[in-house]
């Protein structure tokens, strides 16, 4: 395996969740997501010679694949779909009972079905937020001030709280 | 419930979903796509440059062999020809990866890529359309007199250029100006 191949393959281990999870906030199903996360993956080797290391690869890896999804959304006029989102296996040391499980996904979908509501932008702040990174970090992926970060994030965030109380 | 319980909650509890491959499965599939699009650019730069050639060595040939409005007129379509090749290179050129960029830093590069496009297609008229609708009517003409066989083709050309202006200004109008829009939409959600 070359170094460039190594790099790649320890890269997608370490970030491979976070990748699916912008799939499964800027794609509407589970082709699409599918078909996002091979673009993203396929753009990553593709740009990865231009990689210097000038941002820690987790920065550079949140710029490709935010700007890879919001360019697949923009190409192919993606539509969020309204209705909620599929149930996702959980697995864990101690397997919840069907009743956890629902419980849990309804948690975890009633979330996502308020992050599918936010603009694109802020959608990608919350998933930064989600992973739980600095807002100076926010700025350095997207672009933005630190300051330009705080605002959005705080109205994001207040958004998403108001859906998810009237969700409840 | 709560916002930060549920963010909490799908830290602990999400598990990714998708399709699975090993390493080596994965690492085959994205060598492969991404050796595909490169070869598909090289195709396309290669057609270019065949098209390119395969005109300017047949206008060459008439250059070279008639009458003055001839050669004129094969004067007009080997220089559209290097004008429509140095056009394209250039856009083409445009087309390097944004992807390591900042997201407001990526779309500004888009958007000006966009503008690049729609200036292009806006000029069309002058860098490609009349060269190639001019040239070949004089050569024609240097050919075959100014009788009725002239007055049909150069009909059959001015209309054939007509729509291909035509078909570039629909494309401005109903691909690029509203992913420009698109792409200012997006960058008023970075810029404060």
């Amino acid at each position: 395996m070359t170094d460039r191949e190594r790099f790649f393959v320890d890269l997608i281990r370490e970030y491979d969740a976070r990748l699916r999870r912008i799939c499964r906030t800027y794609a509407p199903d589970e082709e699409g997501r599918n078909d996002l996360h091979q673009d993203i993956l396929v753009q990553l080797w593709r740009a990865l010679p231009a990689f210097e290391g000038e941002s820690s690869a987790g920065t550079w890896l949140y710029r490709v694949a935010l700007n890879t999804a919001l360019d697949t959304l923009r190409r192919r006029s993606v539509r969020r779909r309204a209705e909620p989102r599929e149930a996702t296996a959980l697995t864990g040391d101690e397997a919840p009972s069907p009743d956890e499980r629902v419980v849990r996904d309804e948690r975890i979908e009633r979330l996502y079905a308020a992050i599918d509501r936010l603009e694109e932008i802020d959608r990608a702040l919350i998933l930064l937020h989600l992973d739980e990174r600095s807002y100076r970090e926010i700025a350095d992926v997207l672009g933005m001030s630190e300051s330009n970060v705080g605002v959005r994030l705080h109205r994001a965030k207040r958004k998403l709280a108001d859906w998810l109380e009237e969700a409840a | 419930m709560k916002l930060e319980d549920a963010m909490q909650h799908l830290r602990m509890h999400e598990e990714p979903s998708g399709d699975r491959g090993s390493e080596a499965e994965i690492l085959a599939l994205v060598k492969a796509r991404a050796e595909e699009f490169d070869r598909s650019i090289r195709r396309r730069d290669k057609r270019e440059l065949i098209a390119a050639v395969f005109v300017f060595v047949v206008f060459s040939v008439v250059l070279v062999s008639a009458s003055w409005l001839t050669r004129v007129g094969a004067i007009i379509v080997l220089g559209g020809c290097i004008l429509t090749y140095l056009m394209l290179r250039r856009a083409n050129g445009q087309a390097q990866t944004t992807a390591g960029l900042p997201l407001a830093e990526m779309l500004r590069a888009e958007r000006a890529k966009v503008d690049a496009q729609i200036r292009l297609l806006r000029r069309v008229l002058w860098w490609y359309v009349a060269p190639f609708a001019v040239g070949p009517i004089l050569v024609f003409a240097g050919i075959a007199g100014f009788g009725m066989m002239s007055a049909v083709y150069t009909v059959f050309a001015v209309a054939l250029g007509a729509a291909i202006y035509h078909m570039n200004q629909q494309a401005v109008r109903n691909n690029l100006v509203p992913r420009r829009g698109e792409l200012d939409r997006l960058l008023r959600q970075v810029e404060p």
